[in-house]
């Protein structure tokens, strides 16, 4: 996989340029469309077919006859649902808008960069139904996809959104006429309004002609990495396909790349367990102010699409559904199976289509002495660090933008001042805010309560963590090898490949990955592996065996992985000290508290991301996966139990693991390697 | 073996049309056949229909020659125009087919002096001479022309044999069953699925059982309302005789002027006015059907019973795999008093389907009701000798109304061709109700020529094959049935999936539209015409074949049949077993090795016979 740079466009290139952004957006428009249609149907006419459908009609009927409503009122709550969901499309607003947001990117923004795939995409577009589905690491995506659409002069996608956007005032009138509609969490068991929700984007699939742009991984991702992919509405999508009511759909894969990510401080205190603030105008307000900041460069890259009808080709027939109508067919077990296959594929090509930026560089290279324990690191030793790792990860397969070294790793410091300093003695530092905790309220905390000092001291870490996480789809594999080659001396290739394995399934909420147990793809990394010089390989009785060679990288990649390790060590360690059932709640307080007892001890190097929720859900998860124990909810809340003796092996496994690091390192000097801003 | 054998036309001794007492000891009408003995007398033998009616280009312009059809005598200059512009036809490159092969250049029968004695002495006028047997070695896939113009069969029949009746099969079909030959029944020869081919491996002698000299009217019964026909019988000779008498079938499949009764009950075929009518399995009363084990049939003339499962049906669709048909009763009805065409023209084809949709519902379907989409409106309207693709529907005033006023898009209204016949009162009420419900969803009356027109077209539009091929231009045509909710989701599929693989294969210029050609209760037919201009494409019916299959698969995947009325024979018998299912072909395969123990019916249709 070489991809490179040279095929991606800054698209604000040209409104740097140009005399008049106004004349730009005020053009005469005649967007692509995803499906052509002889006449073009309205946002209201999609509303009234799926009124009119036989599936609603019948359902209306149903709900008479049983809960004896009145037809008439059920009409209506069809109706308000459906303008509750529906999109709409203002081609004044969108041009205003069009407006505000070019003077806003110029502004804040280096450049986005968009991959020339774009044009094929769009030959491909016109005859049949087209699904836009970008990574989702801001609430920038949506609005960057509308912004490339309305460059490129395709029609700007029908967006599922959040119902949090629906509930700002006049922010969710003004995404809904830009072409959002709406959708309900998932645990809402309304029965009518997902009936209508279905038909609905049946209705959008079957007879619209925009192309139809959703979040696969449901929600933005916080950490940075990828989110095991939702089913839900990828269901609903693909189900005019297994039923013949659509010939083709295609799924194009989105990644888009930031350089800075606007949530970065929200997701910081996310991850810790302050809850995300209830999205409202004057918070979007406020956020406004970060106009006043730079925000570097976003990559959009666009995988190659899928379509339905190649990707599931002779394995799927659709004409098993040929007898009863078309709204009345369930989703056979092997559409089930191949429905996650397509999601966890299209996540992974996501992952694929990744740009790291060198702020990710350097926060790998800043993580990496931290954990090291050092001190302080120089300048020039820094960049020094960050080619070294640019190298490692580029033979890792990912494509970076460290070109200019010197000028990138400026600027990449300039846009995250807030975050990281070079201070007067010329060393890298990160920069530390205090956090006043007085305005929230513990009630609302996920987790522990965490003291104000282990905020102050976690945040910046927790953010830098979040540059680095993007990266670990392409480290995380080579850092458990790592760590099992060296922790094993001499492992033979099976053995290694078993090892490897179980934590692959451990880590499959961590580092979402669809190679899980792939030999194929195994092979392929340990000949990786070994070329750049971190195993060597010696024959032995016709057997393969591993050994650390490079040690420089082997602490690298152990560096990286600790604190996942460790988070997941302490969940096992958590739930073996309750025999019975345990509050998820419980899980979170207690894990975070021992972490955070640690870490106030400094008495050895603990990465503050292993306070974490979301890695102790992940963890959670996994296991509930791999059948070790399995989660209840009971009354409000969420209770986990099951085979303790199971979860004692995990420990055991996890254990050599930490011993042997944590016992070398003894610093307690670690605060030097933050510098307060002040 | 033997070959250069003379044709035996002069031995048959019942030759002289001595009138010939049936059954029920009434007088049997002899029918005089429009189409001779020697079909290749006024048939052409590499192409479609009269020799005399063809599509020719004079000074760079399109004519239809002959006066058989309206449009005979005309020329076509919209239609040239709109070939041009559709496929890019280069309409000065002539691409001239082989000549008709010389008498001597045919392969040898494969045929024992035992068997040539034994057949020869059966008192059956027979054949052995080239001509005959390519004339019946064929029906009229575009597999089937095409290899006609440009090359050869792998296999032909290697003996014709013209049964004069009933007995003369039953004799032929034990000579064949007792000394290992097979017979391919033989009807008019119109097959569109490979039927009447030879299998290219069969080793034994193949006779072309040709039933066209048996197709005398037996008897007709005024009181039931019933006539008794002999197989061989044509569609246009039945209906001309039978109109005599004042009655008629009313069994009109396109190719009626061709077809022959036992082909329809072989194929389960479907007349355009099976409204009235009804198709052929609702027509037929009782069928004789000779087997190597016997004659099926049953004892008594009735409207229906319950006596078991109904054989009828295991003859009905049998593709000549079973037995020979001989005598088929078949209802009749009075002529009707009135018959009038009509034509309603609505702004999308999905508005057409409604309508079609609700005059179904409403049950008052008249004789024929079809439905054409845009592409093969213009393609209708532009075979006329008048200006403008439109000219004709929307003449003037019209015209400005349809697209003004009511404001039809040009490239998206089609039009719905309509054939009444019946009672004055009830035609005209008729009229009525169908206008009425076409009003609802914006259909507008567009008058009763464009209807006639839309039907003389059905019959015209088979000869534009031949002119196609001339100019490297290939079109074939293929159908199916589909329950209501699912045509135009199915119309669309298929023409999306043609769409792409002509892409795929850089097929520029291509056509495919499509056209409801039935309507019933609980679904519709639907008829795609698929043409592509070839002058860049290698192997260009293997092409067709191929982009043909994945259209078939997407009608299935979308919830259409395998056919509604062509039959499988050996192009669509792959999709069989999972039509059936499994049961369902182990219960054909009993039903065949219990009648054909020998497979002497080894044309090989359906179902792949072991033998
Ligand atoms: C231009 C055109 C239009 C057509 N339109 C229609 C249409 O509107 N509706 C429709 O249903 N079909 C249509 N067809 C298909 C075809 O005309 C029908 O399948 C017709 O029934 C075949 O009759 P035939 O006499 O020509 O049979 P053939 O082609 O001679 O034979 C067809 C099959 O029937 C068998 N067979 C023939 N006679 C007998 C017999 N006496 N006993 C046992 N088996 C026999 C043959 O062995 C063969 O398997 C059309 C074909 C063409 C070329």
């Amino acid at each position: 996989m070489d991809r490179s740079l040279v095929a991606f466009k800054d698209i604000l290139k040209e409104r740097r340029q140009e005399y008049s952004n106004f004349m730009w957006i005020s053009r005469h428009l005649n967007p692509k469309v995803a499906y052509e249609r002889l006449i073009k149907p309205t946002p209201k006419f999609h509303k009234e077919e799926v009124l009119k459908s036989r599936k609603i009609q019948e359902v209306i009927e149903k709900n008479c006859k049983e809960n004896g409503a009145l037809k008439g009122q059920l009409t209506k709550a069809v109706m308000i649902i459906l303008d509750e969901i529906g999109f709409n499309k203002r081609i004044t607003i969108i041009r205003w808008l069009g407006l505000l947001l070019t003077k806003i990117c110029l502004n804040v923004y280096g450049g986005i960069h968009v991959n020339d795939k774009i044009y094929r995409i769009k030959e491909l577009m016109g005859n049949k139904p087209i699904i836009f589905l970008p990574s989702h690491r801001s609430y920038a995506d949506f609005i960057l996809m509308s912004y490339l659409c309305f460059t490129y002069n395709i029609e700007i996608p029908a967006i599922a959104a959040g119902m949090d956007f629906h509930a700002m005032w006049g922010m969710g009138k003004v995404l809904r006429d830009t072409g959002a509609f709406f959708m309900r969490r998932s645990f809402n068991d309304d029965s009518l309004y997902w009936d209508t929700f279905r038909q609905y984007i049946y209705q959008l699939i079957t007879e619209g002609d925009l192309p139809l742009e959703f979040f696969i991984e449901g929600t933005r991702s916080r950490s940075g990495k990828s989110l095991i992919p939702k089913y839900g509405l990828l269901s609903m999508v693909l189900k005019t396909f297994y039923t013949a009511a659509v010939p083709d759909i295609l799924f194009v894969p989105i990644n888009i790349s930031y350089d800075r990510v606007l949530e970065e401080k929200l997701f910081a205190y996310e991850l810790l367990g302050v809850p995300k603030p209830k999205e409202s105008t004057s918070g979007f307000l406020k956020s406004l102010s970060i106009i006043k900041e730079r925000y570097g460069n976003i990559y959009i890259d666009f995988g190659e699409p899928i379509s339905a009808r190649s990707y599931f080709g002779s394995f799927i027939d659709r004409s098993f559904h040929s007898i009863k109508p078309t709204y009345m067919q369930e989703f056979t077990e092997r559409e089930k199976e191949s429905t996650s296959e397509l999601a966890n594929n299209i996540v992974n090509v996501q992952q694929k289509c990744a740009v790291i930026t060198t702020f990710n560089l350097i926060a790998l290279s800043l993580t990496n002495s931290f954990m090291a324990g050092e001190n302080k690191l120089h300048i020039k030793d820094h960049i020094e660090d960050v080619i070294w790792i640019n190298n490692i990860v580029k033979s890792l397969g990912a494509c970076t933008d460290l070109l200019d070294i010197e000028k990138n790793i400026e600027t990449a410091l300039d846009v995250h001042k807030g975050l990281v300093k070079v201070t007067s003695n010329d060393n890298v530092a990160l920069v530390q805010n205090a956090v006043a905790l007085n305005t929230s309220d513990p009630a609302k905390l996920k987790g522990h309560t965490l003291s104000q000092d282990t905020m102050t001291y976690s945040i910046p870490f927790i953010m830098l963590q979040i540059y680095v996480n993007p990266v670990m789809h392409y480290l995380a594999d080579p850092c458990l090898i790592s760590v099992i080659v060296e922790q094993h001396r001499n492992i033979n290739i099976d053995d290694l490949f078993t090892q490897f394995t179980f934590f692959q399934t451990l880590f499959s909420h961590e580092f979402v990955s669809n190679y899980i147990g792939n030999y194929l793809k195994y092979q392929d990394l340990l000949k990786n592996l070994t070329n750049i010089r971190l195993l060597s390989s010696n024959k032995e009785e016709k057997c393969e065996i591993y050994e650390v060679l490079d040690f420089k990288i082997y602490n690298f990649f152990k560096n990286l992985i600790v604190p996942f390790l460790y988070t997941y060590y302490m969940v096992c360690d958590v739930l073996l000290q309750n025999k019975s059932a345990i509050r998820e709640k419980c899980i979170l307080v207690t894990v975070q508290s021992r972490f955070e007892e640690l870490i106030s001890a400094r008495q050895k190097i603990v990465h503050p991301y292993s306070l974490n929720l979301d890695s102790i859900t992940n963890c959670l998860s996994s296991f509930a996966v791999m059948g070790i124990i399995h989660r209840e909810k009971i009354n409000e809340d969420v209770v986990w139990s099951g085979n303790m003796e199971k979860v004692k092996e995990v420990r055991e496994k996890l254990e050599p693991y930490l011993a042997s690091l944590s016992s070398a390192q003894n610093n307690s000097n670690t605060n030097i390697f933050l510098a307060s801003k002040l | 073996m033997r070959s250069n054998l003379k044709s035996n036309v002069c031995s048959n001794k019942t030759n002289s049309p001595v009138p010939v007492k049936n059954d029920k000891n009434q007088d049997a009408i002899i029918v005089n056949s429009a189409i001779p003995k020697n079909r290749e007398e006024i048939l052409k033998w590499n192409g479609w229909g009269y020799k005399d009616s063809q599509f020719t280009v004079k000074d760079g312009i399109i004519h239809f020659t002959g006066s058989r059809y309206p449009i005979g005598e005309l020329s076509l200059p919209y239609f040239t125009q709109w070939v041009k512009d559709v496929f890019d036809a280069d309409l000065t490159k002539f691409h001239k087919p082989q000549d008709m092969p010389q008498e001597e250049t045919y392969p040898p029968p494969k045929i024992t002096e035992e068997n040539y004695t034994l057949l020869s002495n059966l008192d059956i006028a027979f054949s052995t001479k080239g001509v005959d047997r390519l004339f019946r070695a064929h029906g009229h896939t575009l597999h089937d022309i095409y290899t006609l113009r440009e090359s050869f069969f792998e296999r032909i029949p290697d003996i014709i044999l013209w049964p004069k009746c009933h007995n003369d099969v039953v004799k032929i079909v034990n000579v064949a069953n007792e000394c290992g030959m097979v017979i391919i029944p033989f009807g008019g020869g119109t097959s569109v699925t490979g039927s009447v081919l030879c299998s290219k491996t069969e080793a034994r002698t193949i006779i072309s059982l040709d039933t066209s000299q048996m197709n005398r009217i037996l008897w007709v019964d005024r009181d039931n309302l019933v006539v008794c026909c002999e197989s061989g019988i044509i569609g246009q000779d039945l209906e001309r005789e039978i109109k005599k008498l004042g009655y008629t079938v009313g069994h009109e499949p396109d190719s009626y002027e061709f077809s022959s009764l036992g082909g329809w009950v072989a194929t389960r075929a479907s007349g355009m006015k099976k409204n009235t009518y009804g198709n052929i399995e609702d027509l037929l009363v009782h069928v004789r059907m000779v087997t190597t084990k016997g004659v099926l049939e049953k004892n008594c003339q009735v409207p229906r019973m319950s006596c078991g499962p109904d054989f009828n049906q295991v003859i009905l669709g049998s593709e000549g795999c079973l037995g020979v048909v001989t005598e088929v009763i078949l209802k009749i009805r009075p002529l009707p008093k009135t018959k009038r065409y009509g034509s309603v023209i609505f702004p999308d084809f999905e508005s057409g389907l409604k309508c079609m949709r609700e005059v179904a519902k409403q049950r008052c379907q008249p004789a024929s009701i079809r439905l054409m989409d845009n592409e093969q409106f213009k393609f209708g309207q532009s075979l006329r000798p008048t200006p403008g693709y439109f000219g004709l529907i929307l003449d003037g005033l019209k015209k400005l109304y349809i697209t003004k006023i009511k404001g039809f898009n040009v490239n998206s209204m089609c039009v719905m061709t309509l054939l009444f016949e019946g009672d004055t009162k009830e035609v005209e009420a008729q009229e009525k109700k169908i206008y009425e419900i076409a009003g609802q969803v914006g259909g507008i009356p567009a008058g009763q020529i464009n209807g006639e027109r839309g039907y003389m077209l059905t019959f015209v539009i088979a000869y534009i094959r031949d002119l196609g091929l001339e100019y490297y231009i290939l079109s074939e045509s293929f159908e199916t049935s589909v329950p209501w909710d699912r045509a135009i989701s199915l119309c669309r599929n298929v023409k999306y999936v043609i769409g792409e693989e002509c892409r795929k294969r850089n097929i520029r210029h291509f056509m495919i539209c499509s056209r409801i050609t039935q309507t019933y209760d609980a679904g519709c037919v639907i008829y795609f015409y698929f043409a592509y201009n070839y002058r860049n494409t290698n192997n260009p019916v293997e092409v067709y074949e191929y982009i043909e299959d994945k259209a078939r698969d997407e009608i299935i995947a979308s919830g259409g049949s395998l056919s509604h009325h062509h039959g499988i024979g050996k192009i669509r018998m792959k999709w069989y077993p999972a039509t059936v299912s499994e049961v369902g072909v182990n219960l054909f395969k009993a039903a065949k090795e219990e009648l054909d123990p020998n497979n002497v019916f080894a044309s090989g249709n359906i179902v792949k016979s072991k033998l």
